[in-house]
């Protein structure tokens, strides 16, 4: 190590927060949402910025795991393009808090990620990545029946609601509820296991353990395929886009 | 670390570095002398190279940890795809610059290769040793 | 190939050997003439060789011999000195490598090698036939660097705490019971030695402790370098979070033209004597001692100086090609001494020995060492480093980048969670 070039970058990205210190090794508790308290927060959520949205991406190294634009470039994360700004909103806001946990080593790095996040910025990228477009699925798919009836249908012997009644029937979600459509497969899988062993319980009354509880690993598997290979609805008039 | 060369580059002043790169100490040789170097042998193959990123990815690219993607059973393009930009130092990352900026188009394509024919499944079942039960058994969901 | 039977094979490895694993029919199935690898030390180094020698081929005999019947990780053990893990945590052993990979383990200490006989020679009377002989026992500290220190003050009330065991717990409950206001010296050696920024990882984690249970209490390091790995960025720590530079500083570096070199420990009056005569007490006093290749390298013929050189290529050592040198008693200048790379090392003897068992040319080697460290928990940094062959007889070439100081905090909050994900992939890489 003889040489050493320095190059010492000063930042002009203007997010202003800034780290507290977190206390204690393990994820904090925090308190789950009712309708109440939620219906408050988002009433409560900053107007999001796209600009500032689009610099925190790379900023706060969204971009490093999520992809440019919320495209995810492995099967470990999430893509966010197209997702509802409320969904990631909520989202980002769990992890802070810590109630989307998922056991040890499953959300420690999101928990980390958010901790110097303030509302603001997490609208900001809710915003951003509402506005951003998935690729159209490649190749032929036809889904299979029953995974096309639980998705349209349910299966009332089983008390399972169909899922397009909550995520909508292009898969575009609404408000808190996610999009699904041209979603990671291994992550929906993943997702979905947690709910079903409830290791996922950040959603308000805990409503995807009851409904994924039944579903065999097939289905679930099936699910996934049906909803990676789902066309993107993509708003028409993207929020905070010009 | 006996000879430093401070250079204080605000980033309004970046168009001479490819992107806002991350931030960091580079040294020893530098990337011309690292290909020399790199040519004067034959190239290490796809597994000698594969199987250094393990420590972080798993064994043969197959630990389906959080902050690391699982490599193991990826797609030879994305992953292709992937290195060159974080080669390219394209937007930052957290280390995968610092990695990827040593390797030339055949390392990369051979680690591809070498990480398309593994199994892309977790590298064992969560029983690997009584003192980590605790956390083999959160694993154990996936 | 000859089958042996099942009653041969427990002679030869004992039942454990007998799990069905990964290997199932074929790796019970080698020949009582396959090769015998055997690995002195069930380190990092020693237990990669053993899995990774196994992926590479079912039929050859594996057997380590290690002194201890479970291995401790050394990252992570500052924080087990912080008290935010415990040494149960980084505590792996035997198992797996027995049942799923067919390694033979005998807990034994290795003595010597009849290099013209391939034997190795045990502590209690055993004489292993090898092939290839692969040598790992990590390094010896040179207590007597320090004048009035030993092993015995190590194993008692001054704790060295460098491989991470019951000196460790000693350390942290000596932290726990400083006075307040007390005073905690730590004495860093010259390089190299194990894990380079560990020393300032543990003082930044013992003064983020103290910062809130013993506020008025201080960490001095006493450094026999004038530069360490991260300097900057434990610099710009300890000046934010612990007032580095100002009279209430709760850490202070002092290097070794400041006269931060010690040369001497004061039991008694618990004192620390540094080159320049300044004399410094300490209420926890933790000398990191200057180090060597281990007492098996040295004992054998294999080190020049302090540490033994080896064949770039294939790690082999000067003095036989059938012996291998690796992990932290290689004279592996300028790679640093970490696990990281004694994993890696591994990687490049084993596929050498492959490649020499099956006939094939031997490949161009080449090794990283992607580490991390912290400054607290929601502090991290990291070093990207290459090593590329550069000839048989000549050091490898390095180029590299590290952390540098950033107002960003996430950067600083992702890496350290990096870092946890790493200790945790890494544990598992090695032994499972």
């Amino acid at each position: 190590m003889k040489n050493l070039l320095l190059i010492g970058l000063v930042s002009i990205t203007s997010t202003a927060s800034t780290a507290a210190l977190a206390s204690g090794h393990s994820m904090p508790v925090a308190d789950a949402w009712s309708n109440i308290t939620w219906d408050k927060t988002a009433k409560d959520m900053p107007k999001g910025d796209y600009a500032r949205g689009e610099k925190l991406e790379s900023y706060g190294l969204c971009i490093t795991c999520h992809g440019e634009q919320g495209i995810a470039p492995t099967r470990n994360a999430p893509n966010l393009a197209g997702n509802t700004a409320l969904y990631t909103y909520k989202a980002l806001m769990d992890y802070q808090s810590g109630l989307r946990n998922e056991g040890n080593g499953k959300a420690s790095v999101m928990h980390a990620a958010t901790t110097p996040m303030s509302k603001q910025d997490m609208a900001d990228l809710a915003v951003y990545y509402a506005a951003q477009k998935l690729p159209a699925p490649t190749g032929h798919y036809t889904p299979p029946a029953n995974i096309k009836k639980l998705v349209t249908k349910g299966d009332v012997s089983r008390m399972i609601t169909p899922c397009a009644s909550c995520h909508g029937v292009h898969g575009e979600g609404r408000d808190i509820t996610p999009a699904l459509a041209g979603q990671v497969p291994a992550y929906f899988i993943r997702t979905m296991e947690a709910y079903k062993h409830g290791k996922r319980t950040n959603d308000i009354h805990e409503g995807m353990a009851q409904f994924t509880q039944d579903l065999t690993d097939a289905e679930i598997q099936g699910l996934a395929e049906y909803y990676a290979n789902l066309m993107p609805k993509h708003p028409s008039h993207p929020a905070g886009k010009e | 670390m006996k000879k430093l060369l401070l250079i204080s580059a605000m980033t309004g002043l970046t168009c001479l570095l490819q992107a806002p790169a991350s931030f960091a100490l580079t040294g020893g040789l530098t990337l011309e002398q690292e290909a020399k170097v790199r040519s004067e042998y034959p190239m290490p193959s796809g597994a000698m190279l594969g199987d250094n990123c393990s420590a972080c990815h798993g064994t043969k690219g197959a630990e389906f940890n959080e902050a690391m993607p699982p490599l193991a059973g990826m797609d030879k393009q994305k992953f292709i795809k992937q290195m060159k930009i974080y080669r390219a130092n394209k937007f930052p990352s957290i280390v995968m610059y610092d990695v990827a900026r040593v390797f030339s188009d055949e390392e990369i394509e051979a680690m591809a290769d070498f990480f398309a024919k593994q199994k892309p499944e977790e590298w064992t079942l969560p029983n690997w040793n009584a003192s980590i039960k605790g956390n083999a058994k959160e694993n154990s969901h996936e | 190939m000859n089958k042996i039977t099942r009653r041969d094979l427990i002679k030869l490895f004992g039942a454990s050997a007998l799990g069905t694993g990964l290997m199932g029919a074929s790796s019970l199935a080698f020949a009582s003439k396959s090769a015998h690898i055997v690995i002195v030390g069930g380190g990092v180094g020693g237990a990669a060789s053993a899995k990774y020698m196994r992926l590479l081929n079912a039929d050859v005999r594996i057997t380590i011999v290690e002194p201890e019947p479970k291995y401790i990780f050394c990252p992570g053990s500052n924080e087990v000195v912080a008290g935010f893990d415990t040494l149960e945590t980084l505590t792996v052993d035997y198992n797996t490598l027995k049942s799923r990979y067919a390694v033979n383990i005998i807990q034994d200490r290795a003595t010597e090698i009849d290099y013209a006989a391939k034997k190795l020679k045990l502590a209690k009377g055993d004489v292993l036939s090898y092939d290839k002989l692969i040598v790992s026992p990590g390094p010896d500290f040179k207590y007597g660097a320090v004048e009035g220190y030993s092993k015995q003050l190590a194993e008692g009330n001054f704790p060295a705490a460098w491989h991470a065991g019951p000196q460790t717990l000693v350390l942290r409950d000596q932290i726990n019971a400083l006075p307040q206001g007390g005073t905690v010296l730590i004495s860093s050696p010259v390089d190299p030695y194990r894990c380079p920024p560990a020393p300032y990882e543990r003082a930044s984690f013992i003064a983020n402790k103290l910062k809130d249970t013993n506020p008025t209490a201080k960490v001095i390091i006493l450094d026999s370098k004038d530069d360490f790995i991260f300097h900057d960025v434990y610099l710009d720590f300890w000046k934010k979070e612990h007032g580095l530079g100002t009279p209430d500083a709760r850490i202070e570096w002092v290097p070794k033209k400041a006269g931060g070199h010690v040369t001497k420990l004061d039991t008694k009056n618990r004192t620390l004597t540094t080159a320049n005569g300044q004399v410094h007490k300490g209420d926890v006093i933790n000398i990191i001692p200057p180090e060597m290749a281990g007492s098996f390298v040295r004992m054998n013929g294999l080190a020049e100086g302090d540490w033994a050189p080896f064949n770039s290529q294939d790690f082999s050592t000067k003095r036989d090609k059938d012996v291998y040198i690796i992990g932290d008693s290689a004279a592996a200048d300028p790679m640093p001494k970490t696990g990281y790379i004694a994993s890696n090392q591994a990687k490049v003897v084993t596929k050498a020995i492959q490649a020499e068992l099956t006939g094939k040319e031997i490949g161009t080697p080449f090794i990283t060492n992607n580490c991390v460290a912290m400054a607290a928990e929601d502090w991290g940094m990291t070093v990207a480093e290459t090593f590329r062959y550069a000839g048989n007889h000549h050091p490898y070439e390095e180029s590299y980048v590290m952390s540098d100081p950033t107002d960003n905090p996430y950067y600083r909050h992702i890496r350290a969670e990096v870092a946890k994900n790493w200790q945790r992939t890494f544990r598992k890489d090695i032994f499972s």
